[in-house]
């Protein structure tokens, strides 16, 4: 039995490596062996579905392993299960689900769902750690038969399935026995060769190299219109589009945005769209910092807030390929957003009002002073992730800044070290002031309304901003099972951080990604092509137009 | 004991204790660069204080600094480098790896650079003060000059249509043949090993005209010509073996650039070698990997100096002094 699956499996390989050998010849037109070639420069060293946060190995995981369903926007469609309900309260989901059969010839059955939830929950407080939120009050799963699963949560709780959905389902005949015990194995597991039933199984992994998988004939579901995928790791980017534009890819993602008009001029689709990941100015809200405690003053905040150009940091750091920020829970994720939360008008002299108002005076220097020091503060910026464009946005702010007698001293380093700055010494919050970051919020607010919580303070925090009332609310929202009022909530907690701003979002930034001639069915997703949420990107990629 | 083997035991005492510095030194050297293994990794959507922790205690981060040490000692005495926090996978494979890419790479540009660039030294100090001369010095100085980066970009945006401009090997292709897989890891190496040959040649040659040049105002070489013996074998014989001390000191030093690989052409090229994994390992804090990379690449080129001490010893006996 197990030499005839080696056989199959061998059979396997070298019918999708002629496939992708042939990919590979600029001569051959590339998207007639429907072999979809991605580049990217996010890399991806390791398939262990529980301990990997990395984008690349997400998406590819997600092509391979069976889930409950895949988002679409703030939805989730069928994968795995086909119907789900709850009861009254929200507290208990029962999910109808397909069976299938396991790349290594096991059926696959709900049992394999209600182990793999029971697994994640079981170690929770270690190895799969990560995977806390997506299963957040889950009290038990149980597979009351082949096909049905039922979740119990501890307390209802809002979008229970696409929390859920994120989880990818693995095979309990595999897993058992590295969850025994403390399920210490569960994160030291390579899974170089997983045991999948997605639409595609693994050929090749070549750690921050190259993931080459092939479509699987056994899927329970409807076959994809790829034969294969490739996704290949650069590590820069003009490599990268070079490879685009001579036909050695049939994707890339993201565009460098300096490459876009060469990439157009060689005749390649470029997408540009609205994405999730944001910028932003980020206030120390430590009491423990003393050295400039007028950073917590509102006021000053506020006119912060006036003095930054998002128009022009959109325009010329972004190259256009951003829109000025507000909210946290960004205009992307629909609903989710408050639509009152906008960005400030960008006006020097309101600015200077404000602060002069606040009692910030100007000295006869220009510069303003408070408590007979002269304001000026060190901006900790992450350089390896903010990137040349942060820099550029950074310098536009201090340029203004001067105006309003403000002084900003960049502080670069790699993100590491900029964390370290910005929380320590010891979690302390004691000597940063002002940082510029970012991040990637999720399509539902839930995690990046998280970040401000107090218990964040020493886990996420970058502010150390604790506001009891707004932590009363982040509880009432994620209990909240109907989206109309779980939105008044939301909205709601946006309009407190619009008024204390922990954080001034100044852009949102596009996705920028493109793709060769004779593909069709680029959907443009707001978290990008490589999705950790959903397998809907390459699915509905189709070689021909 | 005679001041030969005084000199010996100096220069391999010197290598020891070089080597046990190192094991130190690279434990402690990262752990104290501010931020940790842990803050990057718990920044992700399931981050919390309680992920910190667990991760923490995972990797063992949550004992003593001296603790760690002392696990650490213990381990490498068992030969084991321990366990790359972001690929999962023991060190030593990972290492190993990333040196399988990174040496042929290297040692063909370095080969390239130590001949053409001795060479071309050996030309311009031959010619010293003639066209042929200001050409080389100038040539060498100016692309010795030009960044790294900047020969890279341009030899990817030369040839892109012709060669291979990223990764070690055509990851969508599976010949199965020793030949064709041989062939396709040349045609990768070759922009890669061009850039090292192209950014470092300059060096031999300005040290080689300098070496050659003053060994040739030396009286023997002025005998040598008188006596009408020719030129290739005046250079030949007396005035390249007397210069050749800071040349083959030079070469040793490159030993550091063959095992240690180069980030800026890895990275250029997408070059899964050794240089690459010590700059991802910095700034993913993935202790255990920039480690064991680093312990390794010291080494070899600990041993490499001290091969280069003892060759020199051979040629210009004078050196133990």
């Amino acid at each position: 039995m197990g030499y005839f699956n080696h056989i199959n499996r061998l059979r396997n390989i070298s019918a999708v490596a002629a496939v992708l050998a042939l990919g590979v010849s600029p001569a051959a037109a590339d998207a007639q062996n429907g072999v979809l070639r991605v580049g990217t420069s996010f890399s991806c060293s390791s398939l262990n579905p529980y301990t990997t946060t990395q984008s690349s190995c997400l998406a590819a995981l997600r092509l391979m392993y069976p889930s409950l369903g895949q988002a679409s926007g703030s939805e989730v469609l069928p994968d795995l299960a086909t119907s789900w309900s709850s009861d009254d309260k929200g507290a208990v989901w029962t999910f109808k689900l397909k069976t299938g059969q396991w790349s290594d010839g096991k059926p696959l059955t709900a049992k394999d769902a209600a182990f793999t939830f029971n697994m994640l929950l079981k170690h929770v407080n270690g190895p799969t750690a990560r995977r806390a939120r997506a299963i957040a009050n889950v009290e038990k799963a149980e597979a009351s038969d082949d096909q049905t699963l039922v979740i119990t949560f501890k307390q209802p709780t809002s979008n229970a399935v696409g929390r859920l959905a994120q989880i990818l389902i693995v095979p309990e005949h595999v897993w058992a026995p590295l969850a025994e015990g403390d399920g210490a194995k569960i994160a030291t597991f390579p899974n170089d060769e997983p045991v999948v039933a997605g639409p595609f199984k693994l050929s090749r992994f070549a750690a921050d190299q190259v993931i080459l998988l092939e479509a699987n004939g056994d899927y329970f579901g409807e076959a994809p219109a790829l034969k294969g995928v490739g996704i290949q790791f650069f590590t820069d980017s003009t490599s990268m589009v070079q490879a685009l534009i001579n036909k050695q890819l049939d994707l890339v993602t993201p565009l460098p945005v300096t490459s876009v008009e060469a990439a157009k001029k060689a005749g390649i689709t470029v997408a540009s769209y609205p994405g999730l990941r944001f910028h932003s100015w980020l206030f120390n809200s430590s009491e423990n910092q003393k050295a400039s405690p007028e950073i917590r003053d509102i006021k000053l905040r506020q006119a912060f807030a006036h003095a930054i150009d998002r128009k022009k940091i959109a325009e010329v750091a972004y190259l256009g390929f951003a829109t000025p920020g507000d909210s946290m829970v960004p205009k992307v994720t629909g609903d989710w957003s408050n639509p009152k939360v906008v960005p400030e008008k960008f006006d020097l002299d309101l600015a200077n009002k404000l602060l002069d108002e606040a009692g910030y005076a100007k000295g006869a220097d220009g510069w303003r002073t408070t408590n007979g020091r002269k304001m000026s503060y060190k901006v900790l910026i992450p350089t390896n992730v903010e990137g040349a464009e942060g820099l550029r946005a950074l310098e536009i702010v201090t340029a203004d800044f001067k105006q309003i007698g403000v002084e900003l001293v960049t502080e670069q380093s790699d993100n590491a070290t900029i964390a370290a700055a910005i929380t320590g010494p010891d979690n302390t919050f004691a000597d940063s002031t002002i940082a510029q970051w970012g991040w990637i919020p999720q399509m539902d607010p839930d995690f990046i309304l998280s970040v401000v919580l107090c218990s964040q303070i020493g886990g996420l925090s970058e502010t150390a901003y604790c506001n009891k009332d707004y932590d009363v609310l982040y509880d009432a929202q994620a209990k909240e099972v109907d989206p109309e009022k779980r939105k008044q909530t939301v909205w709601q907690m946006q309009e407190i951080l619009e008024r204390d701003r922990p954080y001034i979002v100044t852009v949102q930034q596009n996705n920028v990604e493109a793709y060769a001639p004779g593909w069709s069915g680029f959907i443009e997703n707001p978290i990008g092509f490589l999705d950790y949420t959903s397998n809907r990107p390459f699915m509905s990629m189709k070689p021909g137009n | 004991m005679t001041s030969r083997s005084r000199y010996l035991l100096g220069k391999i005492g010197i290598a020891v204790f070089g080597i046990f510095a190192t094991l130190t030194l690279n434990f402690f050297l990262f752990r104290v660069l501010p931020g940790d293994a842990i803050s990057s990794m718990a920044r992700v959507p399931g981050g919390s204080v309680e992920l910190k922790e667990a991760l923490m205690r995972q990797f063992g981060l949550d004992k003593p600094l001296w603790g760690q040490y002392l696990d650490y000692l213990v381990q490498l005495a068992q030969g084991n480098l321990g366990v790359s926090y972001s690929s999962l996978r023991p060190v030593t494979d990972e290492v190993l790896r990333a040196l399988g890419n990174t040496v042929p790479m290297t040692l063909l540009g370095i080969l390239i650079a130590i001949l053409v660039g001795v060479t071309s030294g050996i030309i311009a100090a031959w010619k010293h003060d003639t066209a042929i001369d200001n050409v080389i010095s100038n040539i060498a100085t100016v692309i010795y000059s030009a960044p790294t980066q900047w020969i890279a970009i341009m030899l990817v945006l030369a040839f892109a249509s012709y060669l291979p401009v990223s990764g070690a090997s055509d990851p969508f292709a599976f010949a199965n043949d020793i030949w064709s897989i041989l062939a396709d890891r040349v045609k990768h190496m070759i922009l890669p090993s061009l850039t090292l040959a192209l950014a470092t040649f300059g060096q031999y040659t300005l040290v080689t005209r300098s070496a050659v040049l003053a060994t040739l105002g030396e009286d023997y070489v002025s005998a040598a010509k008188a006596q009408g013996y020719p030129v290739s074998r005046v250079l030949a014989y007396q005035a390249l073996p007397n210069a050749l001390v800071p040349i083959v000191t030079l070469i040793a030093l490159s030993a550091g650039t063959v095992i240690g690989g180069s980030v800026v052409v890895e990275t250029a090229f997408s070059w899964p070698g050794i240089g690459r994994a010590m700059y991802d390992a910095i700034v993913q804090r993935d202790y255990p990997m920039l480690q064991g990379a680093l312990l390794v690449v010291t080494i070899v080129v600990i041993l490499v100096n001290l091969l280069a001490d003892l060759v020199n010893m051979k040629l210009d006996p004078r050196i133990v002094e």
